[in-house]
């Protein structure tokens, strides 16, 4: 009888305590570099990730000026023209990682992820491919996908239009731990 | 084209203990982005890229920096950019942190 309380206590407690894997320090690049122009793109080490492996919930959260650039004009002109990032300090994702399932991810890498992102307060509903590896203690997220300046309300005078390019491609790269 | 401006040649907008800084920082959130701050707290946490002050702020260090130079529990003295408050993690966020020695 005690034995078969145990077990049950066990199975409970693992179905209880959901699992959850973080970084903070997750990177996030983007793109949108035009040939013939000046590279623009920038690189956020600093991205917060949290999944719950229970359900395939993701929220990533990560700060604008965390962005750094190459050149520091740029930055400048990417936090206080284009993105007014201390009006709008944030960009989010909330969404779900479809039929995901840890115990089985040696076999399924890839998931559709699906979510809203939100950036200067305007949300825009995502769906892309991730892959993921688990690799002992470390969960490895990788994805991609492409946004316009148009999509998040963003202005691009005329005279730098040129070097800009329509389509922003935004890649995710997360090293996720257990959390404890 | 020059590259963005050095944390390690940047002015010092706040210098204090850890725990002076999120004291100020609830009581007003909104003047804190991107400012940059001396800081003097004990280290609770560290992790692969950072080490967590107070138990409420999360320094990441800037890349040349290794968390081997930090011991768990001990006083440092630290400076970096404050990039926000995260409320995933509920923790003051920085990042750009170097460590000041000797310890003020």
């Amino acid at each position: 009888m005690k034995k078969i309380l145990f077990l049950l206590l066990l199975i409970y407690g693992t179905s209880c305590f959901s699992q959850k894997y973080f970084t903070r320090t997750g990177a996030t690049d983007f793109k949108a570099s035009v040939d013939f122009f000046e590279p623009i793109e920038a690189k956020n080490k600093s991205t917060t990730v949290l999944l719950k492996t229970s359900t395939g919930e993701i929220v990533a959260q990560l700060f604008m000026t965390a962005f750094q650039f190459k050149i520091g004009l740029m930055q400048e002109h990417f936090n206080e023209n284009y993105m007014e990032s201390y009006t709008y300090p944030k960009a989010t994702f909330k969404g779900k990682l479809v039929d995901f399932n840890l115990s089985t991810i040696d076999k399924k890498s890839n998931y559709t992820l699906k979510g809203i992102l939100t950036i200067r307060g305007i949300s825009k509903e995502i769906t892309t491919t991730a892959s993921l590896k688990k690799d002992k203690k470390q969960l490895t997220f990788k994805a991609n996908f492409s946004v316009t300046p148009k999509d998040f309300e963003i202005e691009i005078p005329a005279i730098v239009r040129k070097k800009i390019a329509k389509k922003v491609d935004i890649s995710l790269d997360y090293v996720l731990e257990k959390k404890v | 084209m020059k590259a963005p401006e050095k944390i390690e040649t940047k002015a010092v907008f706040f210098s204090s203990s850890a725990k002076d800084l999120l004291f100020n920082f609830q009581k007003n959130d909104t003047v804190w982005s991107s400012k940059i701050v001396q800081l003097k707290g004990v280290i609770t946490a560290i992790g692969s890229k950072g080490i967590t002050l107070e138990n409420q702020i999360y320094c990441q260090l800037k890349e040349e920096q290794d968390v081997a130079n930090f011991k768990l529990n001990t006083l440092v003295s630290l400076k970096g950019r404050i990039i926000g408050y995260d409320d995933v993690l509920e923790e003051l966020k920085l990042d750009q942190c170097i460590k000041i020695i000797p310890t003020l």
